[in-house]
C-alpha cells in the first residue's frame, strides 16, 4: 500500500508544470518611419514577471490608446506566462524621435527595453526608407590564408509577405566553392522591428593570393500588398478581410516586384608563411587533432597489425596526404585507402579522415614503431604546427614456420617452405620518389609535321584511281589506232607460239596453225578475219601481188591443215613438227 | 605498254614521296627560340620556358615533341591545366610514346575531377589501332596501299590479265587504313574536345554571369564541346553533366 502511495503522488508531482523564470521584456514597434498624420503601435513584452512597465520617459510621443493582455504558454512540460501592453503612438513633433528604454522593476531587480528610433517626416516615407525586405553579404574572415575555408553568408531580412523568391549567388571566381546544403531560418528584432531571417552560406576556400572580389548576390521576389477593404461599404466586407481572402489568388491583394543586390565584397588571401619545421607540410589548413592506435602489440612474425591513424577536426581535411610511418628494419609497411567522413557545416568542412597501415614484421625481436608526425597550418594560431603520436610498441615472436627468426616473403613460394640458404626477400619495386621526365631535346622538336589536310588526303586517295583509268583509256586508244596487218601479223605470231607448245591436242595444235596461216594471209592484205577458202586465198594473194610459188606453198598447206582437221588423220609428232615448221615458214614469208 | 608501266611506276613514286616527305628543319631563329627554352626550363625558369615553348607553337610548328615539352614545362611551372592541353595536343601526334604516357598518368592524378563512366565507345573500339600507330602514320598507310593497289590494276590492265587474291588483301588493308583515316578527320572536325585552363570553371545553365551554376569544373579536366556562342561553350563532361562555360576557361585541344 506504501507503495502504491507514493507512486500516485510521484505522478501527481511529475504532472505539476514547472515554473521557469526567465524574465525579460522587449518592445517592438510596427514601423520605424511615418509621417505626422501616421499613428505607431508599441507592443512591449514582459515575459515570466508579475510587474508594471514604466513608460514615463517616452516624450516625443502622445499615447492614442492602449490595452493590455495575457497568454500562457506549455512547452515541453514546462510553463511561462506573458504580459503584453499595447500603445497606439502619434508623434509630436518631426524628425529622428527616440522611444527611450522601457523599465520594469522586479524582485529589486531593474530590466530595460533597447531605446527605438523613429523617422518622422512631412511626406510619406520611401520603400528605400521603409525597409520591409533587405539583403545582406559578408564572409566570416577577410584575411584568409590560401587554402583556408571561410564562409560567405547571404541574410534576407524581410517582415512583409513575400511570394515567388529567387536567388542568385555570385560565381566566385578564385575559390573552391561548396554550399551548405541546408538553409537557415529565424527571426531577429532590428531596431524594434521582427524580421523573419532567411540564411545561405557557402563554403569559400580562396585557391590564390591576393585581392579576390566577390560580386554581388542578387535576390528577387515578389512582396504581397494587401487591399484596403474597409474603404468598402459592402456587408461582405468583415467576412471577406480575413488574411485567407487578403491574397493574390482572391484578388485581395496586389504583387509588388522587387530586386535587391547586396554590396560586392573582396577578400584578401594571404600566403602561406614558409615551413619552418623539417617535415613535409601535409597540405592541411585548418584545425585538428591527430590521433593513432595499433589493433595488437604481440605477433608472430610475417603476422600484420593494423596501424590506425585519424586526423579530425576542421579544415581541407580531403587534401591531406596520408601521414609517413618511419618503420624500423624489419617491419614492412602497406598502407591502405584512406577512409573519409568529411562533411559541410555553417562553418566549413568537419570531420575525420582515417589512415590505415598493416605493419608486417618479418624477423622476431621487440620493435618500436616511431611517432607518426603531421606537419599542418593551424589557422587558429595562424602558424605550422607538428602533431604526434605516441611510439607503438611491437612485441614479435617467432613464426611457426621458421623458428629461426626470419619468415620470408617469396613470391610463388608458399608459405612455411624451408629455406636452403639464407631468405631472400623480394620485393615489388615501388617509386620512391615521383616527377615528370625530362624534355625531349633534340631539334627534330621544332621540325614542323603537320597532318595531312584532308583535301590533299583526297587527292592522293583518288589521284591513283584516276591515273591507272588513264593508263586504261590510253592502252585501249593505242590499241585501237595499231595497224590492221600488225594486228593480225601479231595474231598469226601468237597462234604459232600457242601451236608449238607441248601437251596441246591435235584438234587445238591443227586449230592454231589454222589460225595462224589465214592470219598471216589477212596480214599480207591489211584486212581483217577469221576464215578463208583456197579459192579465197589465190584471190587475195594474187590481188596483193604475192609471188606464185608462195601462192602455191599456202594453198598446198592450207589444203593439208584442213585435211588433219577434217579428215580424221592421226598426227604424229613427227608430221606435227614437220606441219609447223612448214606453217612457220609460210607465215615468215607472207608477213614479211 | 612498257612506258604505261614506266607511267604508273612514276606516279606512285610522286605520291609516296608527297606522303614521306618531311619538312626541314624550322629557321635558325625558331631553332634559337628553341635551345633557349630548353635552357631555361633546365635553369628552373619553367614559366618563361612554357611560354617560349608556346611562342614556338604559334608560329604554326605542330610537333609532338615541342607539345610536350610544352607540357613539361607548364606543369613544372604549376599550371596544370595547361599541362594537360598540351599533353593532350601532343598524345594526337605521338600516342605510343612512353615518355609522354608516363608524364599524362602521372599528371592526371593531380586533377580534382574524377572522370565519370561515359556510354560503351564502339568506334574507339572499332579504330583501337589508331592510338597505335599515330594518325600522321595511317594517313600515309592509307595512300601508300591504295597507290599500290591502282599500279598493280594498270599493270594487270596492261598485261590483259585478272585480279588475283594479292590484289584483294592489298585492298582491304587500304581500306581498313582509310576508314581509320576518314574516322579521325571526322572526329577532328565535329568532336571537339578541350581541357580546363582555370583553376575553377563553373559551368552554368545559360550563357550570362547570372545563369544558375550547376556544377564546377577544375584545371585539366577533359570535355567534349558540343556548341559555341556569344563567348560561351556548351560542354559535356559526362552524360548527365552538360552547361555552358566561358571561353576564357578552357582551351581545345
Amino acid at each position: 500500500m506504501a507503495a502504491k502511495r507514493w507512486t500516485i503522488i510521484f505522478i501527481l508531482v511529475m504532472l505539476v508544470p514547472v515554473s521557469v523564470h526567465a524574465v525579460s521584456i522587449r518592445a517592438v514597434v510596427d514601423k520605424t518611419s511615418m509621417t505626422m498624420e501616421e499613428t505607431l503601435t508599441l507592443t512591449v513584452s514582459v515575459e515570466d514577471a508579475d510587474a508594471d512597465i514604466d513608460i514615463s520617459a517616452l516624450k516625443d510621443f502622445s499615447i492614442v490608446s492602449q490595452s493590455t493582455g495575457t497568454s500562457f504558454k506549455w512547452i515541453n512540460g514546462k510553463s511561462s506566462h506573458e504580459k503584453i501592453y499595447t500603445y497606439m503612438l502619434s508623434p509630436l513633433k518631426k524628425g529622428r524621435l527616440i522611444i527611450p528604454p522601457i523599465s520594469m522593476e522586479y524582485k529589486g531587480k531593474t530590466y530595460k527595453t533597447e531605446p527605438i528610433y523613429i523617422l518622422v517626416q512631412d511626406t510619406p516615407v520611401t520603400g528605400e526608407q521603409r525597409r520591409d525586405i533587405f539583403v545582406k553579404a559578408r564572409v566570416s574572415d577577410t584575411f584568409p590564408y590560401v587554402g583556408q575555408q571561410i564562409v560567405y553568408l547571404f541574410s534576407l531580412y524581410y517582415d512583409t509577405r513575400i511570394t515567388n523568391p529567387s536567388l542568385s549567388l555570385p560565381g566566385f571566381d578564385g575559390f573552391v566553392a561548396k554550399q551548405v546544403d541546408k538553409d537557415k531560418e529565424s527571426a531577429t528584432i532590428i531596431n524594434g522591428r521582427r524580421y523573419r531571417v532567411f540564411e545561405r552560406r557557402v563554403i569559400l576556400i580562396p585557391i590564390k593570393e591576393g585581392i579576390i572580389d566577390i560580386p554581388p548576390a542578387v535576390f528577387s521576389c515578389d512582396k504581397v500588398v494587401e487591399k484596403n477593404r474597409r474603404r468598402m461599404r459592402d456587408p461582405f466586407d468583415s467576412f471577406f478581410d480575413t488574411p485567407f481572402f487578403n491574397t493574390p489568388f482572391f484578388g485581395g491583394a496586389d504583387l509588388e516586384h522587387r530586386i535587391f543586390r547586396t554590396k560586392p565584397l573582396s577578400v584578401k588571401a594571404v600566403p602561406l608563411p614558409e615551413n619552418p619545421y623539417k617535415e613535409d607540410f601535409s597540405g592541411l589548413v585548418g584545425h585538428v587533432d591527430l590521433t593513432g592506435k595499433m589493433d595488437r602489440t604481440n605477433i608472430k612474425a610475417g603476422d600484420s597489425v593494423t596501424l590506425t591513424i585519424t586526423v579530425e577536426g576542421t579544415g581541407n581535411l580531403t587534401d591531406i596526404e596520408a601521414p609517413k610511418v618511419n618503420a624500423p628494419g624489419g617491419v614492412k609497411v602497406y598502407p591502405d585507402n584512406p577512409e573519409e567522413d568529411i562533411k559541410i557545416g555553417p562553418a566549413g568542412y568537419y570531420g575525420k579522415k582515417v589512415f590505415r597501415f598493416a605493419l608486417v614484421p618479418v624477423k622476431k625481436g621487440k620493435y618500436g614503431i616511431p611517432p607518426v608526425r603531421l606537419n599542418y597550418f593551424d589557422v587558429k594560431d595562424g602558424k605550422y604546427r607538428i602533431l604526434s603520436t605516441p611510439v607503438f610498441k611491437l612485441d614479435v615472436a617467432p613464426s611457426e614456420a621458421g623458428k629461426n627468426g626470419a619468415a620470408a616473403v617469396q613470391s610463388g613460394g608458399s608459405a612455411g617452405q624451408e629455406q636452403a640458404g639464407p631468405p631472400v626477400i623480394k620485393k615489388r619495386v615501388k617509386y620512391t620518389g615521383h616527377d615528370i621526365l625530362p624534355l625531349k631535346e633534340s631539334m627534330d622538336g621544332v621540325q614542323n609535321r603537320p597532318g595531312m589536310p584532308f583535301y590533299l588526303y583526297i587527292i592522293l586517295l583518288v589521284f591513283p584511281m584516276i591515273a591507272a583509268g588513264v593508263v586504261n583509256l590510253v592502252l585501249v586508244y593505242m590499241r585501237k589506232a595499231k595497224p590492221l596487218a600488225a594486228v593480225m601479223a601479231a595474231r598469226a605470231k601468237e597462234s604459232l607460239k600457242l601451236a608449238g607448245k607441248k601437251g596441246i591436242s591435235d584438234e587445238q595444235f591443227l586449230s592454231c596453225l589454222y589460225r595462224a596461216l589465214v592470219s598471216s594471209v589477212f596480214a599480207r592484205v591489211s584486212e581483217s578475219g577469221e576464215t578463208l577458202t583456197a579459192s579465197e586465198m589465190r584471190q587475195l594473194l594474187s590481188g596483193a601481188g604475192v609471188e606464185e610459188n608462195i601462192i602455191q606453198e599456202a594453198e598446198t598447206l592450207l589444203d593439208r591443215i584442213e585435211s588433219a582437221r577434217f579428215g580424221g588423220s592421226a598426227a604424229d609428232h613427227i608430221s606435227r613438227a614437220d606441219l609447223l615448221d612448214k606453217t612457220m615458214k609460210v607465215v615468215r614469208r607472207l608477213i614479211k | 605498254m612498257r612506258r604505261c608501266a614506266k607511267l604508273s611506276a612514276g606516279l606512285l613514286i610522286l605520291v609516296a614521296f608527297v606522303c614521306l616527305w618531311q619538312s626541314p628543319v624550322y629557321a635558325s631563329d625558331t631553332a634559337r627560340d628553341y635551345v633557349e627554352a630548353i635552357k631555361l626550363y633546365n635553369d628552373g625558369h619553367y614559366r618563361k620556358a612554357a611560354e617560349l615553348f608556346e611562342d614556338i607553337a604559334r608560329q604554326g610548328i605542330i610537333n609532338g615533341k615541342l607539345f610536350y615539352n610544352t607540357g613539361n614545362a607548364w606543369f613544372k611551372a604549376g599550371n596544370i591545366g595547361k599541362a594537360m592541353l598540351w599533353y593532350e595536343r601532343a598524345l594526337k601526334r605521338m600516342p605510343r610514346d612512353p615518355d609522354l604516357l608516363f608524364n599524362y598518368r602521372y599528371v592526371k592524378g593531380f586533377l580534382k575531377d574524377k572522370a565519370e563512366q561515359e556510354s560503351f565507345p564502339v568506334f574507339d573500339v572499332l579504330f583501337f589501332w589508331k592510338d597505335l600507330l599515330g594518325i600522321r602514320v595511317i594517313q600515309r598507310l592509307s595512300v601508300i596501299f591504295f597507290a599500290v593497289f591502282w599500279l598493280l590494276v594498270s599493270i594487270n590492265i596492261v598485261r590483259s590479265k585478272r585480279l588475283q587474291t594479292v590484289h584483294y588483301i592489298i585492298l582491304a588493308i587500304a581500306l581498313i587504313f582509310t576508314f581509320t583515316a576518314l574516322y579521325d578527320y571526322y572526329d577532328a572536325m565535329f568532336n571537339k574536345k578541350a581541357v580546363i585552363i582555370a583553376d575553377t570553371a563553373p559551368v552554368r545553365s545559360g550563357l550570362t554571369e547570372s545563369s544558375t551554376e550547376l556544377f564546377a569544373l577544375h584545371a585539366g579536366t577533359r570535355v567534349d564541346v558540343d556548341d559555341k556562342r556569344d563567348g560561351y561553350l556548351k560542354i559535356r563532361f559526362s552524360s548527365d553533366k552538360i552547361g555552358w562555360v566561358k571561353k576564357d576557361y578552357l582551351k581545345i585541344i
